[in-house]
């Protein structure tokens, strides 16, 4: 048995030299603290290392039975997912069906205006959207203004977008969805650039509409690159972090709290490591069982 | 014979010569320190993060050359987390320089060195006795305190006096009740000079609590009990709330309260918006003083320090928060430990308490350090008022002080947006806190 391994290990020397590069980071970089993660989860641990205790599952059964927050982050989470990834997926298909059949140097001009966010820093434009929604001296509140619409929607008083509850989290969806359609674009316009043009030309000479010629050659076709984007920038909204540590601090009123924003506060800044380790395991359980799901829903369609 | 005596001499002789070299054997100290002293408003020279505490470590690293002190600042939020995570990965610094809420939580988890072991006694003698005892956790001291702020109110007088009002600040005893300060409130607001707010504050996060929780302690609620048990069951907490809530709800406090940051805070009393806030020797001198400097303060200011209000039959004390170094133990040899003391003891000793406290407008921990401000009249004025009402028990060293901390500002939120009543938000808290104190 262990000849056989070995035999199998020797004949595929090459293999495991060329893929060394990239296991060996993944290997200490992530696997291992994802397995320390997961060890820790079921520990009672803080600052002192002496005096880490293993507690079995009473972090998971706290989190999902005592936690007073959490549950909230859970559904803000979902919330956040829910509304960013379908407007995303639309949006970036959308626009790049439109900029599609432009020149190269037009194409390019769009690309890099909406991959800039992507690039740009966060902190950075977080304060232009924290100006953007300031209740004084914001720019929306003005443009609201201007167009009567705060005298239509608040009896013409100034909007705390966020700060108010029933705003704040739509207002951070709106800049998480402004950060996250770069790459999806990128990635929406290689696959349109993939699909043989003859398939459009023989749909042409049959009479198809271009309404037809969508829905019936250029999605299918793409569905790929939908698969990938969507488990890709379901997985990044789920960890949504930074707006929220940036723009809200999870409030007012915990209404902007997410699970990674959790882990932080509790985790590290609260030092309990153990039971933000377990917050950690339950959202990579949630990412992976819904990457899952859509994988197999996607994938039946595919094949 | 011969030969063996020779032998013997040279020996002895290689003992006395080596001797000195193995005291003398390099130690390398690491220091992060808080940021302070990042502008100290005495040596202008120093405006950097650290850069200070930089030039502490090579005046100290001139004397004693074997040393090498690496010095590290880092930014309020950051000690929150960095700290923390080094502790975790049993990498933490020799020496942090911190304030009591954070340090004692060390303490508590058992990870400092007891210093009650290491200082000599003429030092510990001359440390205050109130900051010894707070710094004191289970028969250890956790941190030497260096340090303390204080925390009152400060009201521009120069607004009331704009609206004729100037009578109602309570300038002789500094002492007013709950309904005096609301009448003064309404009044001029109602004055038609711009003062929108009365009072700014920030409940955004727990970087603003002292100013919310000032109005609880004088309704003679507390936030922590001395057993360090929670007070948000005590029914004066409660008043106390509802009458912060009464403010904020009749438009006495600003709107933006639940998202504003430190600088809106300010911004409202440097604009006129605002008339009083919470502050105390560090806000006067450090905040208005160099606001008033760089031009940021567009109305006529004359800062005054009151206490906060309280309620008939209570009194209202000063919060006092102290900071000090505390020492992590890392399994340091005696010799080693030896001079972590020593440049503890150097960075602490009477002369750099009083640099510290002229340049912070804190108040030093060493008796010796006398008091560096006396000329101003403020500063006697903070320490008069400190003797007379005594001072708020704000919990810092209590387990879990933190954690309740950062679990308070939502439900000041909720109830300021009206998605909880005071009592809803006290019982919250209670139950909140019961488990994180439970954990």
């Amino acid at each position: 048995m262990l000849k056989r391994f070995s035999k199998r290990v020797w004949d595929g020397r090459w293999g495991y030299v060329f893929i060394a590069p990239a296991m060996i980071p993944f290997a200490i970089f992530t696997a291992y603290p994802l397995v320390q993660g997961l060890l820790l989860s079921f520990y009672k641990a803080g600052v002192n290392r002496d005096k880490w205790k293993y507690i079995g599952l009473k972090n998971y059964t706290n989190l999902l039975t005592r936690d007073p927050v959490f549950p909230t982050a859970i559904k803000n989470t979902f919330l956040f997912v829910l509304g960013v990834v379908p407007a995303a997926m639309i949006i970036c298909l959308f626009v790049a069906v439109l900029i599609y059949p432009l020149s190269q140097r037009k194409q390019t001009f769009f690309r890099a205006a909406f991959y800039m966010p992507v690039v740009s820093a966060g902190v950075v434009l977080a304060m232009v959207w924290v100006y953007i929604y300031s209740q004084e001296y914001g720019l929306l509140n003005y443009l609201f203004e201007t167009l009567g619409l705060l005298e239509l929607l608040n009896e013409g008083e100034k909007i705390g977008w966020l700060a108010q509850t029933n705003t704040a989290l739509l207002s951070l969806a709106i800049v998480v969805l402004s950060w996250s359609l770069g790459q999806p674009l990128i990635l929406f316009l290689a696959g349109l650039g993939a699909i043989p043009e003859p398939l459009y030309d023989a749909a042409k000479i049959d009479g198809a509409s271009g309404w037809q010629a969508f829905w019936k050659i250029t999605l299918p076709l793409l569905r790929p690159t939908m698969l990938f984007v969507l488990v890709v920038l379901t997985i990044a909204v789920f960890q949504v972090f930074v707006v929220v540590q940036l723009m809200t601090l999870g409030g007012p009123a915990n209404a902007t709290q997410t699970i990674v924003y959790r882990i932080w506060v509790t985790g590290i800044v609260g030092a309990k490591f153990g039971y933000g380790s377990a917050m950690a395991v339950i959202l990579l359980s949630i990412v992976s069982l819904v990457a899952l799901v859509q994988f197999k829903l996607l994938d039946r369609q595919l094949t | 014979m011969k030969k063996l005596q020779l032998l013997l001499v040279f020996g002895a002789m290689l003992v006395v010569l080596l001797a000195p070299a193995q005291a003398q054997d390099p130690v390398t100290i690491t220091y992060w320190t808080d940021p302070a002293l990042a502008q100290p408003v005495s040596l202008p020279q120093f405006t950097q993060l650290a850069e200070f505490e930089t030039w502490q470590a090579e005046q100290f690293m001139e004397m004693h050359p074997h040393v090498t002190v690496e010095v590290r600042g880092l930014d309020w939020p950051d000690l929150a987390t960095v700290v923390p995570t080094a502790l975790a990965a049993g990498d933490p610094p020799d020496i942090l320089k911190d304030y009591l809420g954070r340090t004692s939580g060390y303490g508590v988890e058992g990870v400092t060195v007891d210093l009650f072991q290491h200082l000599p006694q003429e030092d510990l003698d001359d440390l205050l006795p109130g900051l010894v005892q707070l710094y004191t956790i289970d028969g250890a001291l956790h941190a030497m305190p260096t340090y303390f702020w204080n925390h009152a109110m400060i009201v521009n007088k120069a607004l009331f006096d704009q609206a004729g009002l100037g009578d109602m600040i309570p300038v002789d005893d500094r002492d007013w009740t709950l309904d005096e300060f609301y009448a003064a409130a309404t009044a001029i607001k109602e004055a038609g000079i711009g003062v929108d707010f009365p009072y700014t504050l920030q409940v955004a996060s727990e970087q603003g609590d002292y100013d919310f929780h000032a109005f609880i302690w004088g309704a003679g609620g507390e936030i922590w009990n001395p057993d360090c048990t929670t007070g948000f069951d005590n029914p004066k907490t409660l008043a106390g709330l509802e009458f912060v809530n009464k403010l904020y709800q009749e438009g006495l406090i600003n709107s933006d309260a639940t998202t504003a940051a430190y600088a809106d805070q300010t911004n409202n009393l440097f604009t006129g918006k605002s008339a009083i806030m919470g502050g105390g020797m560090g806000v006067l001198n450090n905040t208005i003083g160099n606001a008033i400097t760089n031009g940021e303060v567009t109305v006529e200011m004359d800062p005054v320090i009151v206490t906060y209000p309280h309620a008939e039959g209570e009194v209202s004390g000063l919060g006092v928060g102290p900071s000090g170094f505390a020492v992590f133990d890392k399994g340091r040899s005696d010799y080693e430990m030896e001079w972590v003391i020593e440049f503890l003891l150097f960075l602490n000793s009477s002369e750099s308490q009083v640099t510290y406290t002229q340049n912070n407008s804190q108040f030093p921990a060493r008796a010796s350090a006398g008091v560096p401000l006396a000329e101003d009249e403020n500063y006697a004025l903070t320490l008069s008022l400190i003797q007379a009402r005594g001072t708020e028990n704000l919990g810092l060293a209590c387990p879990g002080f933190y954690e309740v901390r950062i679990s308070q500002p939502p439900h000041w939120q909720a109830m300021f947006l009206g998605q909880e009543t005071p009592e809803q938000a006290l019982e919250a808290l209670n139950s909140e806190a019961e488990f994180i104190l439970d954990m």
